[in-house]
C-alpha cells in the first residue's frame, strides 16, 4: 500500500464514521484549498478552522514561542491565499503540504534565530503549555483518532529513537549534528531513526490495513 | 551510493535527518524514476505527517484569524510592497487572463484587448506568409540546382560512353594487328625450317667432297 492510499484510506473512513469530519483536519478536500487560492474567503476561514490547531502546535512545538508560532501561520495562510504557494493533489493531502510548509518555514527561523525554548513534547501531555485549558484542541472524532494512533505507536518506541526522531523532524538537525550532539557514532544515529520510522509505519499500518477492512 | 544505501536512506529523508548532500544524492535517485524507493518514501512520509497529530495540541491565539482575514481583505500583494513571485508557469486556462485580464470589465478594456488580439492575429499571419514565401523560393532554387546536377550528369554519362567506343575499337584495332603478326610469324618459322634442311644438303656434300681429296697425286 503506498503512502497516498493509506491517507486516502484514512480519509475515506474517518468521514464515514465521523459526521464532524467536514472540520478534521486529516481530511481537508483539495478542493477547499483551490476555493482559497481563487479568493474565497470563507474557504479561507474554513481552512483556518480546519488546519491551524495542529499547525500551531507543530510551529509552537519547533519554536517554542507563541508570537513566531502565530507569525509562520501567518505567513502560510497568506501565501496560501496570494498564491505564492500552491498546492499540488499529487504531492499528497493538503494537511500533509500545509504541516510540511510549517515545518519548513519554522526550521528555518530556528536556524536563523538560534537556539530556542523548548515547546511541548510529542507525548508530554503533562507540560502545561496549552494556555486555553477549556479549549477542546480537537473538535473532530478523525483527528482525535489520528492522535489516539500516533501517540499510542509513538509510545511504544524505545526512548532513544523517540529522542532522535525528535531532534530530526521537530527541531530539524541532520543526522551528522544529532550524532556530534548526543556523542554517538553517526551509523547508529542513522540505524536507530530509520529503525524508529520503520516501527512506527509498522504499528500504523497494522492500524489503518484493520480500518480498511472493517 | 548504491541503491541499498540509498534505499536505507529513505526513512531519514522522510523525517528530515539527512545532510544536504545525501539528500541531494537521493533527490536525483528519485527523480531517475526509482518506483521502489518513490514507494517507501511516501509511506514514511506520511508518518512524518502524523507526527505532529501526537503534540501537545495548543489552540493559536484568538486573534490570529482576525489578522490573517483582514490582511486577507487588504489591497493586494503588490499595493503592500509585496511582490508575487515569477510564475514557473501558466495553468490550464490561465493563460486567457493576459488576454481577457479578470478585473477588467470596462468597454474600453475589452476593446484594448479584442485590438491586441487582432494585431497578434495579424503579426502571426504575416509571417506565416513571409515564412510560406520563402519556403517556395527555397524549393525553386532547389529545383534548379537538381535540374543542373542531372544535366551535368548526363553529359558525364555520354562522355564516357564515347570513350567507351573509342577504346573498342582501338582494341579490335590491336587484335587485327595481332592476327597479322602471327602470320607473319609462321610464314618466317616456314622459312628458317626450309633453309635449315638446306643447310644439312650442304653438310652433307662438303663431307662426301673430303672423302675423295686424298686420292689425288
Amino acid at each position: 500500500m503506498t503512502g497516498q492510499r493509506i491517507i486516502t484510506s484514512i480519509t475515506t473512513i474517518n468521514m464515514l464514521m465521523d459526521t464532524s469530519s467536514q472540520l478534521a483536519a486529516s481530511t481537508i478536500d483539495p478542493k477547499l484549498v483551490a476555493r482559497v487560492a481563487k479568493g474565497d474567503h470563507h474557504a479561507l476561514s474554513q481552512l483556518y478552522d480546519q488546519s491551524s490547531t495542529v499547525l500551531f502546535s507543530l510551529a509552537l512545538r519547533i519554536l517554542g514561542n507563541r508570537e513566531e508560532a502565530a507569525d509562520v501561520l501567518q505567513e502560510i495562510y497568506l501565501d496560501v491565499w496570494r498564491k505564492v504557494v500552491r498546492y499540488d493533489v499529487g504531492r499528497g493531502t493538503p494537511i500533509a503540504w500545509l504541516l510540511t510548509l510549517t515545518r519548513n518555514r519554522a526550521i528555518d527561523r530556528l536556524r536563523i534565530r538560534g537556539p530556542r525554548q523548548m515547546g511541548p513534547s510529542i507525548d508530554d501531555v503533562q507540560t502545561g503549555q496549552v494556555t486555553d485549558q477549556d479549549f477542546d484542541p480537537f473538535d473532530s472524532q478523525a483527528d482525535q483518532e489520528l492522535q489516539n494512533l500516533i501517540k499510542e505507536a509513538w509510545a511504544n518506541l524505545p526512548q532513544t529513537q523517540q529522542q532522535l526522531i525528535e531532534l530530526a523532524y521537530f527541531e530539524g538537525l541532520p543526522d551528522t549534528e544529532i550524532a556530534a550532539q548526543l556523542d554517538q557514532p553517526l551509523e547508529a544515529v542513522k540505524t536507530c531513526i530509520a529503525l524508529g520510522m520503520s516501527q512506527l509505519l509498522e504499528s500504523l499500518h497494522s492500524y489503518w490495513e484493520q480500518d480498511e477492512a472493517v | 551510493m548504491t541503491h541499498n544505501e540509498l534505499a536505507a536512506a529513505v526513512p531519514l529523508y522522510a523525517v528530515g535527518a539527512l545532510e544536504r548532500i545525501e539528500r541531494q544524492a537521493l533527490d536525483v535517485h528519485l527523480l531517475s524514476g526509482c518506483i521502489p524507493c518513490r514507494t517507501t518514501l511516501k509511506e514514511y512520509q506520511s508518518v512524518a505527517v502524523t507526527l505532529p497529530f501526537g503534540l501537545n495540541i495548543t489552540p493559536p491565539p484568538q486573534s490570529l484569524k482576525g489578522r490573517i482575514v483582514s490582511s486577507c481583505v487588504s489591497p493586494p500583494a503588490t499595493e503592500l510592497g509585496i511582490q508575487p513571485p515569477s510564475k514557473p508557469s501558466l495553468e490550464p486556462g490561465e493563460w486567457m487572463n493576459h488576454l481577457f485580464p479578470p478585473s477588467s470589465s470596462s468597454g474600453s478594456s475589452f476593446g484594448w484587448a479584442l485590438g491586441m488580439v487582432t494585431l497578434v492575429v495579424l503579426i502571426i499571419l504575416v509571417l506565416f506568409g513571409w515564412n510560406a514565401s520563402t519556403q517556395v523560393t527555397e524549393g525553386m532554387e532547389k529545383l534548379a540546382q537538381l535540374q543542373s546536377q542531372a544535366e551535368e550528369t548526363g553529359s558525364k554519362l555520354s562522355t564516357l560512353q564515347q570513350q567507351l567506343s573509342e577504346r573498342g575499337e582501338t582494341l579490335a584495332q590491336t587484335r587485327e594487328e595481332l592476327q597479322r603478326r602471327m602470320v607473319e610469324l609462321a610464314e618466317i618459322k616456314d622459312q628458317l625450317i626450309q633453309r635449315e634442311a638446306e643447310l644439312e644438303e650442304l653438310k652433307v656434300q662438303m663431307a662426301q667432297g673430303r672423302g675423295r681429296s686424298p686420292r689425288i697425286p
